[in-house]
Protein backbone atom coordinates (compact mmCIF):
# COMPACT_ATOMS: atom_id res chain seq x y z
CA UNK A 1 0.00 0.00 0.00
CA UNK A 2 1.56 3.11 -1.11
CA UNK A 3 1.23 6.36 1.20
CA UNK A 4 -1.44 7.95 -1.32
CA UNK A 5 -3.98 4.96 -0.97
CA UNK A 6 -3.12 5.36 2.84
CA UNK A 7 -4.04 8.87 3.14
CA UNK A 8 -7.28 8.12 1.01
CA UNK A 9 -8.53 5.35 3.34
CA UNK A 10 -7.90 8.05 6.43
CA UNK A 11 -9.57 11.02 4.50
CA UNK A 12 -12.42 8.59 3.51
CA UNK A 13 -12.82 7.43 7.21
CA UNK A 14 -12.55 10.49 8.44
CA UNK A 15 -15.38 12.06 6.23
CA UNK A 16 -17.77 8.87 6.97
CA UNK A 17 -17.10 9.15 10.86
CA UNK A 18 -18.24 12.74 11.00
CA UNK A 19 -21.33 12.68 8.32
CA UNK A 20 -22.89 9.40 9.71
CA UNK A 21 -22.83 11.38 13.57
CA UNK A 22 -23.55 8.19 15.25
CA UNK A 23 -22.50 6.94 18.63
CA UNK A 24 -18.64 6.36 17.47
CA UNK A 25 -18.54 10.35 16.29
CA UNK A 26 -19.65 11.39 19.76
CA UNK A 27 -16.91 9.69 21.01
CA UNK A 28 -14.30 10.64 18.50
CA UNK A 29 -15.89 14.16 19.67
CA UNK A 30 -15.11 13.33 23.21
CA UNK A 31 -11.58 12.36 22.40
CA UNK A 32 -10.52 15.39 20.77
CA UNK A 33 -12.01 17.57 23.96
CA UNK A 34 -9.99 15.87 26.39
CA UNK A 35 -6.86 15.74 24.51
CA UNK A 36 -7.47 19.86 23.72
CA UNK A 37 -8.38 20.20 27.77
CA UNK A 38 -5.29 18.86 28.72
CA UNK A 39 -2.82 20.12 25.82
CA UNK A 40 -4.38 23.51 26.78
CA UNK A 41 -4.50 22.79 30.72
CA UNK A 42 -0.75 22.02 30.16
CA UNK A 43 0.06 25.70 27.86
CA UNK A 44 -1.87 27.44 30.56
CA UNK A 45 0.38 25.73 33.25
CA UNK A 46 3.10 26.76 31.75
CA UNK A 47 2.72 30.31 31.14
CA UNK A 48 1.81 30.37 34.73
CA UNK A 49 5.04 28.65 36.12
CA UNK A 50 7.41 31.16 33.99
CA UNK A 51 5.48 33.71 35.46
CA UNK A 52 5.93 32.53 38.74
CA UNK A 53 9.56 31.80 38.28
CA UNK A 54 10.42 34.98 36.44
CA UNK A 55 8.85 36.95 39.52
CA UNK A 56 10.96 34.55 42.12
CA UNK A 57 14.47 35.54 39.72
CA UNK A 58 13.27 38.74 40.40
CA UNK A 59 13.38 38.81 44.07
CA UNK B 1 9.98 24.81 23.69
CA UNK B 2 10.20 23.27 20.71
CA UNK B 3 9.78 19.70 22.19
CA UNK B 4 6.34 20.85 23.48
CA UNK B 5 5.12 21.82 20.33
CA UNK B 6 6.40 18.82 18.63
CA UNK B 7 4.36 16.84 21.57
CA UNK B 8 0.98 18.69 20.47
CA UNK B 9 1.66 17.72 16.62
CA UNK B 10 2.50 14.60 17.43
CA UNK B 11 -0.40 13.71 20.04
CA UNK B 12 -2.55 15.42 17.49
CA UNK B 13 -1.37 13.01 14.48
CA UNK B 14 -1.47 9.85 16.86
CA UNK B 15 -5.58 10.37 17.56
CA UNK B 16 -6.55 11.60 14.30
CA UNK B 17 -3.71 8.40 12.66
CA UNK B 18 -4.27 6.26 15.49
CA UNK B 19 -8.34 6.26 14.20
CA UNK B 20 -8.49 6.34 10.59
CA UNK B 21 -5.65 5.33 9.08
CA UNK B 22 -6.37 2.08 7.09
CA UNK B 23 -5.35 -1.47 9.18
CA UNK B 24 -4.92 -4.70 8.43
CA UNK B 25 -8.19 -7.27 8.19
CA UNK B 26 -7.27 -9.67 11.73
CA UNK B 27 -9.42 -11.78 12.94
CA UNK B 28 -11.17 -11.20 16.13
CA UNK B 29 -9.09 -8.09 16.92
CA UNK B 30 -11.10 -6.31 14.14
CA UNK B 31 -10.73 -2.57 14.77
CA UNK B 32 -9.22 -3.05 17.68
CA UNK B 33 -5.99 -3.49 16.44
CA UNK B 34 -6.48 0.38 16.77
CA UNK B 35 -5.18 0.35 20.59
CA UNK B 36 -1.92 -0.73 19.48
CA UNK B 37 -1.14 3.14 19.21
CA UNK B 38 -2.79 4.06 22.59
CA UNK B 39 -2.07 0.96 25.14
CA UNK B 40 1.60 0.04 24.12
CA UNK B 41 3.05 3.15 23.50
CA UNK B 42 1.53 4.21 27.22
CA UNK B 43 3.19 1.46 28.87
CA UNK B 44 6.12 2.40 26.64
CA UNK B 45 6.10 5.90 28.51
CA UNK B 46 5.34 4.51 31.63
CA UNK B 47 9.00 2.28 31.58
CA UNK B 48 10.93 5.05 30.06
CA UNK B 49 9.12 7.80 33.39
CA UNK B 50 10.49 4.23 35.45
CA UNK B 51 13.93 4.30 33.83
CA UNK B 52 13.77 7.63 34.58
CA UNK B 53 12.78 7.78 38.34
CA UNK B 54 15.53 4.73 38.90
CA UNK B 55 18.32 6.70 37.41
CA UNK B 56 17.26 9.87 39.62
CA UNK B 57 16.79 7.98 42.70
CA UNK B 58 20.50 6.28 42.02
CA UNK B 59 21.59 9.63 41.82
CA UNK B 60 20.47 10.75 45.23
CA UNK B 61 22.00 8.14 46.92
CA UNK B 62 25.19 9.08 45.13
CA UNK B 63 25.37 12.77 45.65
CA UNK B 64 22.68 13.23 48.22
CA UNK B 65 20.56 16.23 46.07
CA UNK B 66 17.66 16.60 47.50
CA UNK B 67 16.22 18.10 43.61
CA UNK B 68 17.44 14.29 42.66
CA UNK B 69 14.83 13.29 44.59
CA UNK B 70 11.90 15.20 43.79
CA UNK B 71 12.75 13.77 40.23
CA UNK B 72 12.64 10.62 40.86
CA UNK B 73 9.25 10.96 42.88
CA UNK B 74 7.69 13.09 39.98
CA UNK B 75 8.89 10.36 37.40
CA UNK B 76 7.25 7.62 39.01
CA UNK B 77 4.17 9.60 39.56
CA UNK B 78 3.94 10.12 36.07
CA UNK B 79 4.93 6.46 35.19
CA UNK B 80 1.73 5.29 37.34
CA UNK B 81 -1.19 7.93 35.18
CA UNK B 82 0.61 6.14 32.40
CA UNK B 83 -0.08 2.69 33.81
CA UNK B 84 -3.22 3.19 35.18
CA UNK B 85 -4.18 4.73 31.44
CA UNK B 86 -2.48 1.48 30.13
CA UNK B 87 -4.25 -0.85 32.32
CA UNK B 88 -7.69 1.08 31.72
CA UNK B 89 -6.81 0.23 27.84
CA UNK B 90 -5.74 -3.06 28.03
CA UNK B 91 -8.73 -4.07 30.04
CA UNK B 92 -11.02 -2.63 27.21
CA UNK B 93 -9.07 -4.57 24.64
CA UNK B 94 -9.06 -7.40 26.84
CA UNK B 95 -13.16 -7.29 26.88
CA UNK B 96 -12.95 -7.18 22.82
CA UNK B 97 -10.69 -9.56 22.64
CA UNK B 98 -10.81 -12.15 25.31
CA UNK B 99 -14.67 -11.49 26.36
CA UNK B 100 -13.64 -10.47 29.97
CA UNK B 101 -11.86 -6.90 31.84
CA UNK B 102 -9.30 -9.11 33.47
CA UNK B 103 -8.08 -12.72 33.29
CA UNK B 104 -5.84 -14.97 35.34
CA UNK B 105 -3.03 -13.90 32.88
CA UNK B 106 0.55 -13.82 34.50
CA UNK B 107 0.89 -10.46 32.52
CA UNK B 108 -1.82 -8.46 34.16
CA UNK B 109 -1.48 -10.03 37.85
CA UNK B 110 2.40 -8.91 37.03
CA UNK B 111 0.96 -5.48 36.49
CA UNK B 112 -1.20 -5.16 39.33
CA UNK B 113 1.49 -6.67 41.41
CA UNK B 114 3.67 -4.06 40.19
CA UNK B 115 1.20 -1.03 40.52
CA UNK B 116 0.65 -2.14 43.99
CA UNK B 117 4.64 -2.29 44.42
CA UNK B 118 4.72 1.45 42.81
CA UNK B 119 1.79 2.12 45.48
CA UNK B 120 3.56 1.33 48.20
CA UNK B 121 6.17 3.83 47.38
CA UNK B 122 4.24 6.45 47.83
CA UNK B 123 2.50 4.70 50.94
CA UNK B 124 6.62 5.12 52.29
CA UNK B 125 7.59 8.27 51.12
CA UNK B 126 4.19 10.38 52.87
CA UNK B 127 4.99 8.02 56.18
CA UNK B 128 8.33 9.70 56.83
CA UNK B 129 8.44 12.83 57.39
CA UNK B 130 12.10 13.87 57.40
CA UNK B 131 13.34 14.56 54.71
CA UNK B 132 16.54 13.61 53.95
CA UNK B 133 15.72 10.12 55.42
CA UNK B 134 12.58 10.05 53.26
CA UNK B 135 14.60 10.87 49.67
CA UNK B 136 16.90 8.04 51.33
CA UNK B 137 14.51 4.97 52.14
CA UNK B 138 12.29 5.89 49.02
CA UNK B 139 15.43 5.90 46.73
CA UNK B 140 16.65 2.31 48.46
CA UNK B 141 12.83 1.48 47.75
CA UNK B 142 12.26 2.57 44.14
CA UNK B 143 15.77 1.03 43.18
CA UNK B 144 14.77 -2.62 44.34
CA UNK B 145 11.44 -2.25 43.14
CA UNK B 146 12.04 -0.92 39.52
CA UNK B 147 14.14 -4.84 38.73
CA UNK B 148 11.11 -6.04 40.33
CA UNK B 149 8.52 -4.22 38.18
CA UNK B 150 10.17 -5.27 34.90
CA UNK B 151 10.71 -9.34 35.82
CA UNK B 152 6.88 -9.25 36.88
CA UNK B 153 5.50 -7.25 33.59
CA UNK B 154 8.19 -8.01 30.75
CA UNK B 155 10.34 -11.37 32.38
CA UNK B 156 7.66 -13.66 33.80
CA UNK B 157 5.17 -13.75 31.15
CA UNK B 158 7.43 -14.72 28.77
CA UNK B 159 8.13 -18.03 30.90
CA UNK B 160 4.39 -18.75 31.65
CA UNK B 161 0.79 -19.58 29.78
CA UNK B 162 -0.21 -15.94 29.01
CA UNK B 163 -3.11 -14.88 26.31
CA UNK B 164 -1.37 -11.54 26.04
CA UNK B 165 0.45 -11.03 22.21
CA UNK B 166 4.09 -11.08 22.41
CA UNK B 167 3.76 -13.03 25.26
CA UNK B 168 3.63 -17.23 26.55
CA UNK B 169 5.09 -17.93 22.83
CA UNK B 170 2.17 -16.00 21.88
CA UNK B 171 3.19 -13.92 18.48
CA UNK B 172 3.26 -9.89 19.08
CA UNK B 173 1.86 -7.60 16.33
CA UNK B 174 4.61 -7.91 13.74
CA UNK B 175 3.43 -10.62 11.78
CA UNK B 176 0.10 -8.70 11.50
CA UNK B 177 1.81 -5.51 10.09
CA UNK B 178 2.35 -6.64 6.24
CA UNK B 179 2.07 -3.08 5.03
CA UNK B 180 4.25 -1.78 7.81
CA UNK B 181 2.19 1.39 7.56
CA UNK B 182 1.16 0.65 11.60
CA UNK B 183 4.72 1.79 12.34
CA UNK B 184 4.17 5.05 10.92
CA UNK B 185 1.86 5.65 13.48
CA UNK B 186 3.36 3.66 15.70
CA UNK B 187 6.35 4.74 16.63
CA UNK B 188 5.31 8.48 16.53
CA UNK B 189 2.43 7.48 19.33
CA UNK B 190 5.83 6.46 21.36
CA UNK B 191 7.23 9.65 21.09
CA UNK B 192 4.11 11.15 21.49
CA UNK B 193 3.27 9.85 24.79
CA UNK B 194 6.79 9.78 26.04
CA UNK B 195 7.38 13.25 25.47
CA UNK B 196 3.64 14.20 27.01
CA UNK B 197 5.00 12.47 30.19
CA UNK B 198 8.00 14.27 30.22
CA UNK B 199 5.84 17.96 29.62
CA UNK B 200 3.65 16.68 32.61
CA UNK B 201 6.88 15.67 35.06
CA UNK B 202 8.72 18.69 34.15
CA UNK B 203 5.70 20.78 35.08
CA UNK B 204 5.85 19.07 38.50
CA UNK B 205 9.32 19.31 39.31
CA UNK B 206 8.84 23.12 38.48
CA UNK B 207 5.94 23.51 40.28
CA UNK B 208 7.78 21.86 43.52
CA UNK B 209 11.08 24.02 43.12
CA UNK B 210 8.89 27.08 43.17
CA UNK B 211 7.13 25.85 46.03
CA UNK B 212 10.80 25.31 47.80
CA UNK B 213 11.63 28.69 46.72
CA UNK B 214 8.87 30.24 48.22
CA UNK B 215 8.98 28.26 51.67
CA UNK B 216 12.74 29.10 51.68
CA UNK B 217 11.83 32.68 51.31
CA UNK B 218 9.35 32.84 53.84
CA UNK B 219 11.53 31.43 56.43
CA UNK B 220 13.96 34.01 55.25
CA UNK B 221 11.11 36.80 55.98
CA UNK B 222 10.24 35.46 59.39
CA UNK B 223 13.88 35.72 60.19
CA UNK B 224 14.74 38.84 59.24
Amino acid sequence: MNNKSVFDVFLNNLSNLLREGNKLTLIFVCILIILIGIVGYLIYNETRIKRLEDKLGKK
Amino acid sequence: MWWRILTIILLIYTILAGLFFPIPNVAIVDESVRNLFFHVPMWFGMTIMLILGFVNSILYLRTHKIKYDINAKVFTQTALIFGVLGLITGSLWALITWGYLWTKDPKLNGTAIGMLLYLAYFVLRNSLEEENKRATVSSVFNIMAFPIFISLIYILPRLFDSLHPGNGGNPGFNIYDQAKHLRLVFYPAVFAWFLLGYWISDQLIRLKKIENQLIEQEIIDINE
